[in-house]
This record gives C-alpha cells, structure tokens and sequence, in this order.
C-alpha cells in the first residue's frame, strides 16, 4: 500500500505525540475488546459442539429440549443440569467472563452489592450483575454514542458554519439569527420531557442531542471561512475558475480543519459525558441497559460497596482522557506548520 | 572621534526545528556620535537580528546562544541587567520598526502613546507632545492628538513612532525597515525627516534596509551584510563606486534588465470602457443608504495591445488593484470590459469560465497566494483539473513537470509544500500556475514587491523571458518605478482611482507632463 507524502507527513506528526501515540494503541486494545463484548462476557459459551456439529449459542437461540432438557425456553447455560446434557454429547467453551451485563448471579454469598471475588472479579451491582461485564458494554455504547454524535455534528456544524461563513451577507445574517434562538432552547429540559412520554432509545438521544450540538463547531468554522474567504490564494483560485464547491473543500475548509480539530476532542468527551450525566439522573438509557452513568449513581447509593464508584470513576476518567489525548494528536498531525 | 557604540565580534546562534542557525557571525562595527550607519542585506541575513539585539530585544530561549560584546558608554549592553536596561531603551537608545501598522497599539489614542515614553513628571504634558508631533511634519497635531491609529495613514503612523523614538532625545536611533511598508512619495519624506532630526539632535542613526538605493543619500557609511557576516564596510561612496566584495557588486548591479524587444503586429487584445469600482462603505440591512459609497475607479477608458507591457503606477490606494481585480471579475464592476472584441463584463460567472484559462493572474505576496496545504503538484495542476478535464492523470503530470523547468525550476520540487520555499521560488510557482492554463493576458500585481532585490531582478528576467517565448501581454501594476521602467511598454500613472497620465515609457521618463507623475519619479531611487 502507498500513501501520499502529505499522509505520510501526517502520520508522522501523529507518532511524534507520544502521549496520544500511545493512548491511541491503549484506546484501540480497549475498543476492539469491547466490540467483541458478547465473547468475551457472557452468559453463552462460544462455542458448543454438540452431536458432531458446532453451534454459536451467541448468534443463535438454541432451546433446551434440542440438549435433551425439558423446557422450550432457550438453554440456561450456567444451569450444572444443561452443561451435563451437553458435555455427554459434546462439548463447549464458555468466555472468560460467564457473566453478560444483565445475567445476576444467584450464588452470591453475600447479600448484594457483593465485593469483588473470583467469580465477579469487579463485584455485583445491587441487583447482583457483574460489575466488570456491564463496564466492558457500558464503555462499548459510550464510546459509540460519543463517536456517532461527534461525527454527525462536525458533519452538520462545518455544512452550516462553511456555507454561511463562504457566501456571508443574508445567508449569515439569518443563520446567525436562527442560532441565537436555537441555542436558547434549554437542552435538558427537552430531553426530561420527552423522555417523561417515550422511552428514549439510544437513536432517541442521539438525535435529540445531535439538534444542538451541532452549534458548538458551526461559530468556529464560520469564522475560518468568513477569514479564509480573502485569502489570496482562494482568490487565485477562483481566478483559475474553480467552482465554489470546490473552492471550499478544497481551499477553505482545510484551514478550518485545524480549529475543528480542536475542538473535536472536546465535543467528543463532552458528548459522552453528557450521556452519562442523564444516565446518572435516570433520563438516559432505557433502565436495564449498561451504562456508566447508571453505574455512578448505583455507587452513590451504595456508598459502603466502593467497587461500584470506583469502576465507574476509573473507566470513565480513563475513556475520556485516552480521547482528548487521541484528540490532540490528530490535530497536530493536521497542522501544516507543525515541524518534526 | 570617540565611538557612541561599539559592536565586536558579536556572534549569536539559535536552534530552530532543530537545526542550528548562526544568525550572526562574528560581527564588529563602531557608530559614532551623529553619525549614520546603513546595514544593507537581503531578508535572512542577520540585520534585523542584529539591531534586536543591541536592544537586547531578542526572546531569549535556552538554545539561544549569544557572544561578544556591545559597549555603550563604557558598559557591554549584553551584561547588564534588565532594570539597567530600562534606563537604556527608549531614553538612550530607541528604535522604530518596519510595520507602523501594527507597531502602534490599536487601543490606545495618539496621545496616550507618545507620552508613554516621557518621565512620569512630564506624564500630561501636552505642549510636548504636540511639539514633537510639530516636530515630525504631522499637520494639526492638536487634534491628532486624540486619534486612533487607524484613523491616521501609513506615512503619518510611522511619523507617529517616530515622535515616540525621539521623544527622550536618544543618542541612537535604530530604525529596522522604516520605509519598507510605505509608498515611494512617502517613504522618500520619511527618511529626509530621520535625516534632518539627527543632525538637528546630533544623533546617531542606525538604518538597515534591504534597498541599497536608499542608503546612498542618507547613510555615511555602508555595512553589507550576507548570512550573518559583514562582507564589506565602508564610506558609502566608496561602496557605491569601489565595491569590494562580489555580493556588494551584486547587489549594486541587481538592476533589472530592460526589454528590448517589441512586438510588430498591433491587435487590440483588450480593450476597458469606462471602468467603475465601487465598494460599499457601509453594509446595513434594512436601511440602505444612499450614495454610501467609495469609487476605487473611476471611469477608466485604455486599450492593450498584444505582446505589450502595461505598467500600471500609483500609490496605495490609487485603485491599480482594483483594476486588476474588476478585469477578472473577482470585484463587481460597471462598464464594458472586450477581450479580443467579446464584451465579458456582463458575463455571468459560469460562461465566463472559459476565459479565465486566458486571462490569469499573479498576486503580490506568494507567501499568502499559495494554500500551505497542498503540494506544489496540486497548486500548478488545479487550473488544468478546471478548464482541461479530458487529460488524463499522466498528460496533468508531463503538463506540470514541463512548466516547472519553464519557470526554472525542478521536478522534483512537485511533491513539497510551499512552506518549504523561499519568496521568490514561490513566485516562480505562482507563475507556473498561471502559465500553465496557457493564458494570453496576465494581471501582474505588485508581484516582486514582497521580494529581495536580486530575487526581483530574476523574476523580472523570467518574465521577459517568458513574454518573448510565449507572445505573452503583461499588465503590471507595481508601485516600484525601477521595475515598472524594465518591464513596460506603456505605463498609466494613476491618482486615488483616475488615471493622471497614460504614454509610452520613453515619454514618461524623458518629459513627464502632470506634476503627481514628476513628483513620484523625483522620489524614486534608481
């Protein structure tokens, strides 16, 4: 594979960030485990062999009576009966964590929120759900939901910002004006309303939040492209007959690119914090679902089981600086004038 | 006579993306009392480092390395402590600097910055300011002493910094660039003023200028500077007329060459009616009001002939680059504008297109008219990407390669970034980007005014070079006569948006009709 000299540059300019060099790898370990979640904890073996033939209970709903058991209902996998059916015909290979972030563990010896034992190598929550299982799926929706909202509102907030900021007059005028009231609607009130009738699901809360975040990156490109616009060599562009459209992908927007790269790390972690704030508040995520602001709040209620505060605090201190540090290095690696 | 301030063997190096640079190499000079000293070099040579560190101006990081001595009355400048220092700066030693632009707070009025230098006893004393606004020819300095900066123009701000500088009665003046930033007319009463205040105060003067022509009259002696080193020093007479050093010679002679050739056949290429320019002075939404409105040009009528020269004179604010601008509709305009007898002033941006491969521009500053964030491949190609989409890939690539030896320089150059060159390989770049389109008319503006001397007289050169290869037609528009008297066939001397006289170059230079025309040829250095 070959890159161009200027993605080679850029590169470069990444790696000569130690600091986000390496949060970048650390931070790409921690995803890509929690991308496989559903193999690494769970309830469900990987893998069954069972009758000369290989199941993925995982993909699959695979009932008892098909083990030989009793119920139609899907197999319990941690039940001794149904690992005993399914050792005499075969075999299974079960994650490292037996636990999935809604599985509660019955056996507990002591009442929970229980502390940290081998079995539940983080603890139980006050329902008895495995601390470290339900930290490797919050972290997984955490960091989709920051990511898909961070990119949908650059891509929004530099449309906006690039097309008021390149062909300025009326167009400017009304935007700015449509912004200022925009940016008065109370965000959170919004979001405690709607979700006292509907249930908000995470595409509810994404698109709620995507309506106003957008606004943070719209003022900062505007303002590169209103500057941008007088530059002599978009005039000798222009000059040379180049199409606007052009002109501001090509010529505008990288001299905004290092401003929005900027603040990108910011939207970024805020975003995430933002969903975990509402989780903590109990207007976020449907109840049930893992989440590291639900798990803040458990800690708050359950101040004698520090496990619980702790985990939270650790991986969400953790998730955010990786992000900013990462944040950082890119933008270095986009700035032209940045020497190696 | 005993010195005022003795330079010696002041050497300086600082550490830059890692590299080490040595900024000044074992340098020694003398400046005696009342006397001028001219250090003349080109951009990159060390004078402005000099001069910021006698004033020991200089930041100071940890790689900064600095050696040597400057003794100002019996005390090494380099050694002394800062609070000793503030004793020096300003009321001793005192300097002005290239920009006056940007050297005057914005925030603060005329007065409040004059009186910033005086003693605190002396704080509110305002017959003395106005005496020295008096002082340095600005007219009614009672009310100017209540002005912005903005509200003053470029000739009278660095008036203004100059009233500060002598404010204390210093025994040197350094003055970094004073004239670079200002137009002729002004930058010759500029440097008579600094003449006839230091030898009213009997002060010293330490001038450095990248313009040799300047020196002649001002300075009693010359420090050539090149990389760091003085290559020469001398009586300015005896540089001007027995230069020693071959970088001396040089730079004496680094007058442009002058075109020769004429073209024989005599088609109009374009022809102007009554160009207008008009920029709205003030842009209000609902209430429009009427004749708010600032005429950059006004009514000009001329005609260009292929394979000529136009040269286009005029200070700043005369309107010439709104001409150039209005002619490939980058402004608005009123009037008729024929190329090749096709009226393209009313068309539309989209039928307009085809033209812009024939009518190309180049811009004064090739540091800003070249985005930083593409390589020079991309640059030179973007124009063929627009008006020649049926090449291929390869034919772009032999296209660009081609015109880069053209305007001398190499292919293997393509893949940098802009960053990486200097001013006047930029400029080549720039040409090549508009030459490359083929164009048959190009709008030169100001396009070695940002540019070293000997770097101009190259550009200069590739430009007749490339006129006679290519049948080429130049309008250019330069404040800078010596260039303006090399390159044209015509030239049009314009006044705040007229045009005062239009004759062949000859005519001009040998009997120049209007007063503004022998004013601005009598204030030029040649």
């Amino acid at each position: 594979m070959t890159f161009s000299p200027l993605t080679i540059r850029r590169l470069k300019n990444f790696r000569s960030n130690k600091r986000g060099y390496y949060s970048t790898l650390i931070f790409c370990v921690l995803f890509f485990i929690s991308i496989f979640a559903e193999f690494i904890a769970n309830d469900k073996p990987i893998f069954v062999f069972f009758e000369q033939k290989i199941h993925f209970p995982v993909f699959e709903k695979i009932s008892e009576t098909f083990y030989g058991g009793e119920f139609e209902t899907e197999a319990d996998y941690k039940d001794p009966y149904v690992r005993d059916l399914i050792n005499k015909k075969g075999f299974f290979i079960m994650p490292p964590i037996e636990y999935s972030y809604d599985t509660i563990n019955y056996d507990l010896r002591v009442p929970s929120p229980s502390p940290p034992t081998l079995e539940n190598l983080l603890g139980t929550d006050d329902q008895g759900r495995d601390v470290l299982a339900r930290l490797i799926y919050g972290f997984r929706i955490s960091v989709f939901f920051g990511l898909t909202l961070t990119i949908l509102s650059s891509v929004i907030g530099i449309l906006a910002g690039g097309v008021q900021g390149f062909y300025g007059g009326r167009i400017d005028l009304f935007g700015q004006r449509f912004i200022e009231i925009w940016s008065g609607l109370p965000v959170l009130y919004l979001l405690i309303i709607i979700s006292s009738f509907i249930e908000p699901s995470f595409w509810i809360l994404l698109f709620i939040m995507l309506l106003f975040s957008w606004m943070s990156l719209e003022g900062v490109v505007r303002a590169e492209f209103l500057r941008a616009r007088n530059f002599e060599y978009v005039k000798a562009a222009k000059a040379l007959g180049v199409k606007n459209m052009k002109l501001m992908f090509k010529h505008v927007l990288p001299n905004a690119m290092v401003a929005t790269l900027t603040l990108m790390p910011f939207i970024l972690s805020g975003s995430i914090a933002t969903l975990t704030s509402l989780d903590f508040l109990g207007f976020g995520l449907p109840p049930g679902s893992p989440s590291l602001g639900e798990m803040v709040s458990q800690g708050k209620a359950n101040l004698q089981a520090p496990w619980l505060g702790l985990s939270a605090f650790i991986t969400l201190s953790l998730q955010l600086s990786l992000l900013v540090f990462i944040g950082e290095a890119v933008r270095d690696a986009f700035d032209p004038r940045k020497v190696v | 006579m005993k010195s005022l301030l003795e330079v010696n063997n002041l050497n300086l190096t600082f550490e830059f993306n890692s590299q080490v640079v040595n900024a000044v190499k074992k340098s020694s000079f003398k400046i005696k009392k009342g006397e001028c000293l001219a250090i003349v070099g080109e951009s990159g040579s060390g004078k402005s480092v000099t001069a910021l560190t006698i004033m020991r101006l200089i930041r100071s990081n940890s790689n900064l390395k600095i050696s040597g001595n400057v003794i100002y009355e019996n005390e090494d400048l380099l050694k002394l402590d800062e609070s000793k220092l503030i004793k020096i700066r300003g009321k001793k030693i005192s300097m002005i600097f290239q920009e006056p632009m940007t050297s005057l707070n914005p925030l603060h009025n005329i007065q409040k910055q004059i009186t910033e230098c005086f003693e605190i006893s002396e704080k509110s004393n305002k017959s003395k300011c106005i005496n020295l606004l008096k002082e340095v020819g600005i007219e009614n300095p009672e009310q100017r002493l209540s002005h912005y900066p903005h509200q003053l123009s470029g000739g009278q701000r660095q008036r203004v910094m100059i009233a500060m500088a002598i404010a204390n009665n210093p025994d040197l003046l350094i003055a970094d660039e004073p004239t670079t930033a200002l137009d002729v007319t002004i930058q010759k009463q500029i440097l008579d003023l600094l003449d006839k205040l230091r030898k009213r105060y009997n002060m010293s003067l330490l001038l450095i200028t990248h313009d040799l022509g300047i020196v002649k009259d001002i300075s009693d002696r010359v420090c050539v500077m090149k990389q760091g080193e003085i290559v020469e020093q001398n009586n300015t007479n005896k540089v001007f007329n027995q230069p020693n050093h071959s970088y001396t010679k040089k730079l004496i002679n680094s007058k442009p060459r002058e075109k020769k050739f004429q073209n024989k056949k005599s088609e109009v290429i374009l022809s102007v009616k009554n160009l207008s320019v008009f920029y709205k002075n003030k842009n209000s939404f609902l209430f429009k009001k009427k004749d708010d409105y600032f005429q950059a040009v006004k009514n000009l009528s001329f005609q260009i002939i292929k394979g000529e020269t136009l040269g286009i004179v005029g200070e700043s604010g005369s309107g010439k680059s709104s001409i150039a601008q209005a002619l490939i509709k980058l402004v608005s305009s009123e009037g008729s504008v024929f190329f090749k007898n096709k009226n393209i002033s009313d068309l539309n941006e989209e039928k307009f297109r085809p033209f812009r491969k024939n009518i190309q521009i180049i811009f004064q500053d090739p540091f800003a008219s070249l985005s930083p964030r593409l390589t020079i491949q991309d640059i030179i190609s973007e124009g063929l990407e627009v008006h020649y989409k049926e090449k291929s890939k390869k034919e772009i690539i032999d296209l660009t390669k081609q015109i880069i030896i053209d305007v001398g320089l190499d292919y293997s150059m393509l893949s940098r970034y802009p960053h990486e060159f200097s001013g006047g390989q930029r400029q080549r770049i720039a040409i090549a980007r508009a030459l490359i389109l083929n164009p048959e008319l190009i709008i030169l503006d100001e396009p070695t005014s940002a540019l070293d001397m000997t770097v101009q007289s190259q550009i200069v050169d590739l430009l007749l070079n490339l006129q006679e290869k290519k049948n080429l037609t130049y309008i250019f528009i330069s404040h800078d006569l010596k260039i303006i008297k090399a390159l044209s066939d015509k030239i049009m001397v314009m006044k705040s948006g007229n045009i005062v006289e239009f004759e062949e170059k000859k005519k001009i230079f040998s009997r120049p009709k209007d007063q503004y025309t022998k004013r601005l040829l009598n204030s030029a250095y040649f």
